[in-house]
């Protein structure tokens, strides 16, 4: 004759070792202290691997658009159409002179060249 | 009548300190009443090892809200049946855990030492805790299985006391009418 307890332990003693493995894991689990957080350079690279091809891909791309082999708009510029060296320099002498005047520096006076001897001998001949 | 936890010493108080040894003999002194109890109301093998293992981590982790030493089986057991009954709601079955006795709870007379099976009657009493409805069963097995008192059942399946009372009178009537019978 046995008691209810003795039938209900006695039915699941096969369970034991099982429940010895698990007693044992969670009091192994109690011992160890807390893991720290040590991140190698490696694992961050490695965590950070798809934000890192995301941005290569993305740098890619933007190189490639850059190589695109279309003409600049200065080389669609027909040749005959090129202003003369002329109207460059006058366009030239007009930024510099609304250059110095908007920067309130004071005009230069043209230097007065002289001309050639020949042209002061008559003038001093004159006098 | 006293549970079986409040008659021995038990380290509780170092458990509290955090001593291993403690715990390990307490998780020893447990384990299996706890997983007959579990395995019995969820019929799984995995489950209920898992069960087990949840309730005692979860045991280590709040030891600290367990006011009274004496019923750390009881607050234990109570910490298991919670799961549980997560467990039986997850599988759709709440009602059958739900399930209550409408008629009103009768006296009370005998403890569980005073059943006694014999030898051939082992398979029938196994079959017939796992017929009962999951609540009679709960109450009948931590009744039988840790002898814990009406009032602690009652704290361990948050029911009220005369439901507990109610539910192990019949239990044990279903029972008491099969170890007649064979």
């Amino acid at each position: 004759m046995k008691t209810p307890r003795e039938i209900l332990l006695q039915q699941h003693q096969a369970a034991a070792p099982k429940l010895d493995a698990l007693r044992a894991g969670v009091v192994a689990g109690l011992a160890r202290p807390p893991a720290r957080e040590t991140v190698s350079w490696r694992d961050f690279a490695r965590s950070l691997r798809w934000h890192l091809a995301g941005l290569s891909a993305a740098w890619a791309a933007v190189v490639v658009l850059n190589l695109d082999p279309s003409p600049s708009p200065v080389a669609m510029i027909p040749p005959d159409k090129m202003p003369s060296p002329q109207q460059l320099w006058a366009s030239l002498q007009e930024s510099r002179r609304l250059l110095l005047e908007y920067s309130d520096v004071p005009a230069v006076e043209p230097v007065q060249v002289p001309g050639r001897r020949g042209a002061l001998a008559v003038e001093q001949a004159v006098v | 009548m006293l549970g079986v936890d409040e008659r021995e010493q038990l380290p509780v108080q170092q458990a509290k300190a955090g001593e291993l040894e403690a715990w390990s003999v307490l998780f020893r002194r447990y384990q299996l009443p706890l997983y007959v109890y579990v395995f019995e109301l969820a019929r799984d093998e995995q489950t209920s090892l898992d069960i087990v293992q949840e309730t005692f981590i979860a045991a280590v982790r709040h030891i600290a809200s367990l006011r009274d030493d004496a019923k750390f089986g009881g607050w234990l057991f109570g910490n298991a049946h919670q799961k549980c009954a997560q467990w039986w709601r997850r599988q759709n079955r709440a009602a059958a855990w739900r399930g209550e006795m409408a008629e009103s709870p009768p006296d009370l007379d005998a403890g569980p030492d005073e059943l006694l099976v014999r030898k051939e009657q082992e398979a029938e009493f196994m079959k017939l805790i796992n017929q009962l409805p999951p609540p009679q069963r709960s109450v009948l097995l931590l009744h039988f299985v840790e002898d814990f008192p009406l009032e602690q059942i009652a704290e361990i399946t948050q029911t009220p006391f005369g439901t507990v009372k109610s539910r192990l009178h019949y239990a044990k009537r279903a029972l008491r009418e099969l170890l007649e019978k064979t």
